[in-house]
């Protein structure tokens, strides 16, 4: 168990730093200068007369650090050491390859900082974004509350409605009652969210059929009027919170209880609760006591997936709705091309999904000690 | 050809469309009919015409133009903007649907209903209008600019399916490799030869420079426009040939082969965390990013989706793999002495397609999902094409144009309840074979 657990966190650092790498190539590969893009931010008749700023790009260009080798192995031949032609001679040692070490490089600024205009995303620092010139740290935190609320309360809901469709399901599985709701699980599993969400738009939300709920935003335009109470905030907010939820809550239900229905199932299957069912204890003693502990093995691995797609945002419902979330920021920065805050949202994402991931194999070694077992009658 | 046949038997057993209920089979065949005839369901130029003794077939040709003979002459006729129907013609037969779904009606643009009266214009008086005939009507409606939509629908679903069953072929063929890689060899199995590793590691940068870098330095090359797409791909495949090639040469069966001398690569391990790696990156954001930064067309959006799904299935081989290993007619195979390759292709795939086809028949699924919702942002796809997300896009900028919503919103999720129902494993009933 122990060295089960030793393995899997040792396991953990490379992954992560194979992560920092994908989404600084990602950063790297996206088109486009990022000092052209920051000072045409700034001034738009820099296209104009880009030949008056080339003192400036260049500034920026030795600032920012992108005159530096990108990484910190290069292959290259052996005479050129700073990767630009012109200054190649014509000499046989340009035909011979040679692998270069360059200590300073644009991927370890990035990643630990250079003191001077950045400190690295090891310390959280990820930039100023293109678009608001705000740090993308800022922007982040100011925007995930409204997609965490989404995540979790939806996901709560959802546990609430599947858990007991699901042990209904395992438990009377030809009932007429399971026939109807696992087909019409099937039916909210396959409708793409985001077509559903614009048909309770257009039912719910439309001034000619039925105008019950806003269409947009999850506050009234023009702000909240001066000298009301939080009481009446909420109350002013709800209206907009009602629709979006439908939506993110259906989503997850029909997957959730499509996991309850299977794990309970096969949970019912097992020796032990044939077992508790031939000791004489009763139907409610089995399901409740018996078999329900065992169903929260595949729950703590959907919920480890709640954090990430907070920060990830629902990109789709977040711009039909217009809920000033991550998704929504993450669909604006596409638009804007605006590539700090995408690889910020990347690496994040990435990394409390991983995080996730070892937590919930650690808590599935603490609750199923089969599986450290298994793994060593395995190899 | 015996693999052929195998890859055929599995692609059957994939959909197993035999034991499907028979409104499956009828809905699939009828959106795979649709995809493959789309040209000819939906088409603004007749199918066939008989024009003074000459026959045509304008539908079938795939240039822009068609040249048509007239009092003697050779008339080049733009197929997207000539009105076939006050070409005079002895005969001619029109697709069932007269329509392309990008080409505008000039009458009945802005948001006709369904239910609406339609018009045309009427010969006599100009400038009159007349009620459009039936053969002739816009049985879904039409967009802002006139494009009808029914003709868009058929159109998207053929964009759609070929989306789907391609990136998940691409996906499946990787995931396969890779799954069978980790599943098949675990962590003690895949011994190398040490001298084979350091070589193929020390080839890197030579094969690296010569291959990447020198041309790029030194060579005066053609403008980056006139080289193909292709050809960067080409060079990263020799980059990978030169590599491998220490594997394949002599010094790998020497008979000084010890234990000191064969190193054994922990793949099972390599690929967990790798596959762990992709997973955690998410998905739905990586493709959004990359779809915005490629070139946008549904060949780059197959590549990316193909790119991106390859992990489920790759999990659900190894898995199946290791499950399969410990069985009874793994170990006679081993015992017979079988080859790696023939355990891994006659034994042990067909074994596990009938578990992973759940996931391949959810990939597909799921890039159709996600196609949609993507031109439903108006990202990955060029801005013009006709799909069932930007058709829906289009309706939500005008609610009162119900059925551009309500129709592309049925075609794809009934073709989505038909892949989950497909999948379902629940509905499954295993095969059992006579030893």
């Amino acid at each position: 168990m122990r060295r089960y657990l030793l393995k899997r966190i040792i396991f953990f650092v490379p992954t992560l730093f194979l992560l920092v790498l994908l989404s600084f190539t990602l950063f790297r590969l996206a088109p486009g200068n990022p000092v052209d893009r920051m000072m045409m931010g700034s001034n738009s008749q820099y296209y104009q007369d880009a030949g008056e700023w080339s003192d400036q790009r260049s500034y920026w260009n030795h600032r920012l650090g992108l005159d530096l080798p990108v990484f910190y192995l290069s292959i290259g031949s052996w005479e050129d050491n700073s990767l630009s032609r012109e200054t190649a001679e014509d000499t046989w040692k340009k035909f011979i390859p040679f692998l270069h070490f360059h200590p300073n490089n644009q991927f370890h600024r990035w990643f630990l900082g250079d003191n001077l205009s950045s400190r690295g995303i090891i310390r959280g620092d990820f930039g100023i974004s293109y678009t608001s010139g705000q740090r993308v740290s800022e922007l982040i935190a100011s925007r995930i509350g409204w997609s965490l609320f989404f995540a979790l309360f939806s996901i709560l809901l959802a546990y609430l409605i599947s858990l007991p469709i699901g042990l209904h399901a395992a438990q009377h599985p030809s009932s007429l009652f399971t026939k109807v709701s696992s087909t019409s699980l099937i039916i909210l599993f396959s409708l793409p969210v985001f077509w559903s969400a614009t048909v309770l738009l257009m039912l719910f939300a439309n001034p000619d059929i039925f105008y019950f709920f806003p269409a947009s935003g999850v506050q009234p335009t023009g702000g909240f009027p001066d000298g009301i109470t939080w009481i009446q905030k909420i109350r002013m907010t709800l209206p907009y919170l009602v629709i979006p939820t439908i939506c993110y809550t259906y989503s997850s239900l029909a997957f959730l209880s499509r996991i309850f229905r299977v794990t309970i199932s096969e949970v019912l299957k097992q020796d032990f609760i044939k077992t508790a069912r031939a000791k004489g204890l009763s139907e409610k003693v089995v399901i409740g006591k018996h078999a329900f502990r065992n169903t929260f093995l595949p729950v703590i691995t959907v919920f480890s997936s709640v954090f990430p797609s907070a920060i990830g945002g629902s990109v789709l419902l977040e711009t039909i709705f217009s809920i000033p979330g991550m998704g929504l920021t993450i669909y604006q920065s596409i638009d804007a091309k605006d590539y700090p805050v995408l690889t910020a949202v990347f690496f994040l994402t990435g990394l409390i999904t991983m995080a996730g991931f070892l937590l919930s194999d650690v808590m599935y070694a603490m609750a199923d000690p089969r599986i450290s077992f298994s793994k060593k009658q395995v190899s | 050809m015996k693999i052929i046949k195998l890859a055929w038997e599995s692609v059957k057993n994939i959909f197993q469309l035999k034991k499907q209920p028979l409104w499956i089979r009828w809905v699939f065949s009828m959106y795979i009919f649709t995809a493959l005839f789309a040209p000819f369901i939906a088409n603004k130029a007749p199918l066939f015409m008989i024009k003074e003794g000459n026959w045509y077939f304008p539908a079938f040709q795939n240039s822009a133009y068609v040249i048509i003979q007239e009092n003697g002459k050779e008339i080049a006729v733009l197929k997207e903007a000539v009105n076939w129907h006050a070409i005079k013609n002895e005969f001619q037969l029109f697709a069932p649907i007269p329509y392309d779904p990008s080409s505008s009606d000039l009458i009945n643009y802005n948001y006709v209903s369904p239910f609406a009266q339609q018009y045309t214009e009427s010969e006599k008086p100009p400038s009159e209008l007349k009620p459009l005939s039936w053969r002739n009507r816009h049985w879904l409606g039409t967009t802002k600019t006139g494009a009808d939509v029914l003709a868009g629908l058929v159109h998207s679903t053929r964009l759609s399916l070929l989306i789907g069953f391609f990136s998940m072929f691409i996906a499946s063929v990787i995931g396969i490799c890779i799954g069978s890689l980790a599943g098949f060899f675990g962590d003690k199995l895949l011994k190398v030869n040490r001298r084979s590793l350091i070589l193929s590691l020390i080839l890197v940068v030579p094969a690296g420079f010569y291959i990447f870098v020198f041309p790029e330095n030194n060579l005066e090359l053609p403008e980056t426009e006139s080289i193909p797409a292709y050809f960067s791909f080409l060079k990263v495949l020799l980059f990978l040939f030169i590599i491998a090639l220490p594997f394949t040469m002599k010094i790998n069966k020497s008979k000084k082969d010890s234990p000191q001398t064969l190193w054994t690569i922990p793949i099972d391990s390599f690929i967990s965390r790798g596959i762990e790696l992709f997973v955690s990156v998410p998905r739905l954001i990586l493709i959004i990013t990359l779809a915005a930064i490629s070139r946008p067309s549904a060949m780059s959006l197959v590549l990316i989706l193909g790119f991106t799904a390859w992990t489920s299935i790759a999990r659900m081989v190894r898995a199946e793999f290791i499950r399969l290993k410990n069985m009874g007619f793994m170990e006679s195979a081993i015992s017979l002495g079988l080859s790696n390759f023939r355990q891994i292709i006659y034994h042990l795939l067909p074994n596990a397609i009938v578990t992973v086809r759940v996931g391949i028949i959810f990939g597909i699924a799921g890039a159709i999902l996600t196609e949609a919702g993507l031109s439903f942002l108006g990202i990955g796809l060029y801005p013009d094409t006709v799909s069932w997300g930007s058709m829906m896009a289009a309706g939500r900028e005008q609610f009162s144009a119900w059925w551009l919503i309500i129709f592309p919103g049925i075609s794809i999720a009934i073709l989505l309840i038909m892949l989950n129902r497909i999948a379902d494993e629940n509905h499954y009933v295993p095969q059992e074979k006579p030893l």
